[in-house]
């Protein structure tokens, strides 16, 4: 069999420093316009024409002419020569002598898009030399001569020239001679690439320049190319950010470490000096949340489905007092003084989803209103004197009307609310808080007009929510359905009062960014609870993945082929890369933190048996994100136990998330996942050319499993087509 | 024939170069694999030259002129009218000994161990 032949190069360089490649270039002349040949030498005028005559001349005998309308007084536009072949980013010169027959004109010389030069010319009929320097920023600019000085303006032109301005020769980044790198990329760390160079120590002038703390960017381009197996060269580009600089004096070399984005977050975090809320605007939405935080470092995430609610819910179980609060239940409960009252349905209320069923009160030609008797109806509004009550409702008049709310308790004194100007035919929402007076038992409330109503007006009103808070709460019944909260009615369904209670438990904190808390710390447990994970890869393309992420490609590791070392174990104490245990049939995890009250809490999330042959245990000082990481942590544990430790002939295309398969001698064929590779590239030791490889989820495969069919699958009849063979 | 060393501000011009020899060190990664008795290669680019090099000059202050600057930690280059492709630039690598020409006692050999560079 023939072996490997491959070679591969690792380019380093550090971006946003300017690197002189050369000497110094002179200035160059590359046009002059004398017009001694009789022609305009490609100056153009809009409306009018250039003319070479020997009127007057600066040198030689020629200049160019330049002639305003002497009839209308109108200038018959600039003098425009347009010139290519320049270099975008150098320096340019024109210098024109200019002589006119009128003086104070308005001149300008300058490029077409860029500011000009404007001066006057003091004197009639004296050559002037006026200049113009830019820096081109394209391969093609347009000059232009303007002398603008009225009626019978005759101008001259001449020894136009165009001159290259001298210039040193850079490039804006700073190329590194490579001695040895190493480049790691793992799943189960953050930040997920890292990587180890060792370099050249360049100019001094350029050494002071690297400095981690300006936040520089270190771009390392490998390169592979095979002569054996036949392969397409391959290239792969990592863009992290410089971590740390440290100069060898002994070996005079220049050792650096680099990152992948993480570390924006992993050391970012909000200077201030009050807890932000920010985050909680986005609390629907996981992916929000997180482009929140990374819009600060003008990223995003790549588009992906992956999101979860962090929405905040109330962890005080609430109770709505009113009966037959949406009028579901015919018209009991609600009457009208001065007022007929029926049911209507099939309502539309701007504002309040779900119901479509009002009471309507049918005015007479009296002050009167609707009253909703839960203090005289079984089971009745309970109070407790002393009690703040916030109650709501959902208002409409046929016309224009003020309404007085009224909150009368029974056994205790009424009170009232604000009153309420009504448009006609317009849902108007109408809340306010009353206190249970000394001695009260129960309420009910009650909306008048101050004013008698015409007969046949009209007063309805549904959504009805009388709570023991100050609180503004949105309406609910019993009936109510949402994702966030289980509604149920505490009698019979509309007849009774109803319950609010949150369905999850997660603390209200979690959305709030402390100062000083790395931007990671507050997001990492939010997307570890959700099950997912976030990333930076090392072309700078954030990503949201669940625990099925996979990279499309294989990673094969085979005795004979490509595999250099390799062990195999099965150790219920072998840990990750970050210290985690590979194996574990159970997970604990602890939270801890202080409240906003200043209480110290603790929460727990479990998942797995108790029972189980080890119990991977996590301490979060954060707050309590919700159930979910602790399952999360145990679906990673596919492996149990087993590991390889594989090093293989470098391959630029290996990437964490691939399918491994890894064939060592005397031991059975294993698949499962790469989780990390390490690229080494050395200009004279022996590592170079080859790659570690973690993995996990490993399981032993059979030769003949379908894995490794030669064949084609049918989805239609669900089958294989006879195998060819195997790979 | 001419054979000059220069470290850009002084030239050594010798009478004759009377010795040469240079290496270059493969730098090829051999990586055994498992289960086979074959390797695979990872080409990389050889290192530039290393060797010695001989040459006599007429007169004393000019050999020990040249020894002197080889040690003081310079960049040289090494020109031959003769062979055009010797040409280099170098540093020293390890000694620079200067000895006496044995027959006639009046030319002096400088002899030094280089090392090419970029």
């Amino acid at each position: 069999m023939t072996s490997v032949k491959s070679r591969a190069v690792l380019s380093a360089k550090v971006e946003g420093i300017t690197y002189v490649t050369g000497p110094d270039v002179a200035a160059s002349v590359i046009y002059t316009g004398t017009f001694e040949g009789g022609t305009a030498d490609g100056w153009t005028q809009s409306d009018g024409t250039l003319t070479s005559s020997t009127d007057f001349a600066h040198s030689g005998t020629r200049s160019l002419r330049h002639v305003y309308d002497p009839d209308t007084g109108t200038p018959l536009g600039d003098a425009k020569r347009t010139f290519t072949g320049l270099t975008s980013g150098l320096g340019y010169t024109v210098s024109v002598w200019v002589r006119s027959n009128r003086a104070s004109g308005t001149f300008a010389l300058g490029v077409t898009g860029k500011s000009a030069t404007t001066t006057t010319l003091a004197a009639i009929n004296t050559w002037y030399q006026r200049t113009y320097t830019f820096t081109a920023t394209a391969t093609s600019h347009e000059v232009y001569l303007r002398y603008q000085a009225g009626p019978s303006a005759t101008t001259y032109w001449d020894d136009i020239t165009l001159t290259r301005n001298a210039y040193t020769p850079t490039v804006p980044d700073l190329p590194l001679s490579v001695v040895r790198g190493d480049i790691t990329l793992s799943d189960s760390r953050a930040p997920y690439a890292e990587a180890r160079i060792t370099v050249s120590v360049p100019a001094e002038e350029y050494l002071e320049q690297i400095d981690p703390a300006d936040s520089l960017r270190l771009v390392l381009t490998a390169e592979q190319e095979w002569d054996y197996p036949a392969r397409s060269p391959e290239t792969r580009t990592f863009n992290l950010i410089l971590q740390s600089v440290r100069a060898n004096a002994e070996s005079g070399l220049l050792e650096l470490t680099a990152a992948s984005d993480e570390v924006l977050l992993i050391d970012g975090a909000l200077v201030a000096n009050t807890v932000s809320t920010a985050p909680e605007a986005n609390q629907a939405s996981l992916r929000a949340i997180i482009n929140g935080i990374l819009s600060g470092y003008s990223a995003s995430l790549a588009a992906g489905t992956a999101d979860a609610d962090f929405t905040i819910t109330d962890p005080t179980v609430r109770t709505n007092l009113a009966l037959n609060p949406r009028v579901f239940s015919a018209t009991t409960g609600w009457t009208g003084t001065g007022a007929t009252v029926t049911r209507l349905t099939g309502q539309t209320i701007p504002g309040l989803s779900g119901v479509s069923t009002v009471a309507r009160g049918t005015m007479t030609a009296v002050v009167g209103g609707l009253y909703n008797n839960s203090d005289t109806t079984s089971p009745y509004a309970l109070v407790t004197p002393g009690t703040q009550y916030r109650i709501s409702v959902w208002l409409r008049s046929s016309v224009a009307k003020t309404i007085q709310p009224s909150a009368q308790f029974t056994g205790g004194t009424t009170q009232n609310g604000s009153t309420v100007a009504l448009a006609a035919n317009t849902w108007t929402y109408v809340s306010w808080v009353a206190t249970a007076p000394a001695g009260s038992t129960r309420v009910g409330p009650y909306w008048y007009s101050t004013a008698a109503w015409a007969a046949g007006n009209t007063l309805d009103a549904t959504g009805l929510t009388i709570t023991a808070t100050s609180t503004s709460l949105p309406f609910f019944d019993g009936a109510t359905t949402d994702a966030y909260y289980t509604y149920a009615w505490t009698g019979t369904a509309h007849a009774s009062a109803s319950t609010r209670t949150r369905v999850d438990s997660r603390s209200t904190d979690i959305l709030k960014l402390e100062p000083g808390v790395s931007y990671w710390d507050f997001l990492n447990p939010l997307v570890r609870q959700s099950g997912y994970r976030l990333f930076c890869d090392e072309a700078r393309t954030w990503r949201l993945v669940d625990s099925d992420y996979t990279v499309d490609g294989t990673v094969t590791v085979s005795e004979g082929f490509n595999a250099s070392q390799g062990t195999d174990s099965r150790d219920l104490r072998a840990t990750n890369a970050d210290g985690s245990p590979v194996a574990y049939t159970a997970a604990v995890i602890k939270y801890v933190w202080t409240d906003a009250l200043g209480v110290q809490q603790t929460r727990y999330d479990s998942a797995g048996s108790g029972t189980g042959r080890k119990v991977y245990r996590l301490t979060e000082e954060r707050a309590y994100p919700g159930p979910g990481q602790a399952q999360a942590i145990l679906n990673r544990a596919a492996g149990r136990g087993r590991t390889q430790n594989l090093t293989a002939l470098l391959d630029l295309t290996a990437t964490p998330g691939m399918a491994l398969v890894s064939t060592l001698p005397s031991i059975p064929i294993v698949t499962g996942q790469v989780s990390a590779v390490t690229l080494h590239f050395d200009a004279e030791g022996d590592s170079h050319g080859l790659m570690d490889i973690d993995s996990t989820g490993l399981t032993e495969t059979p030769a003949n499993a379908w894995l490794f069919a030669l064949g084609t699958w049918s989805a239609a009849t669900g089958t294989w087509a006879a195998a060819t063979g195997t790979n | 024939m001419s054979t000059t060393v220069s470290n850009g501000t002084d030239t050594w011009t010798a009478l004759i170069i009377d010795g040469y020899e240079d290496a270059r060190a493969g730098r090829n990664n051999l990586i055994p694999i498992l289960g086979t008795n074959e390797r695979a290669v990872f080409y990389r680019p050889g290192a530039l030259r290393t060797g010695s090099v001989r040459v006599l000059f007429e007169s004393f202050a000019l050999a020990s002129g040249l020894r002197d600057a080889l040690a003081e930690g310079e960049t040289f280059t090494l020109a031959d009218t003769d062979e055009p492709d010797i040409a280099m630039t170098f540093v020293l690598a390890g000694d620079a000994a200067l000895s006496i020409e044995d027959e006639t006692r009046s030319a002096w050999w400088v002899e030094f161990d280089f090392e090419e560079v970029a």
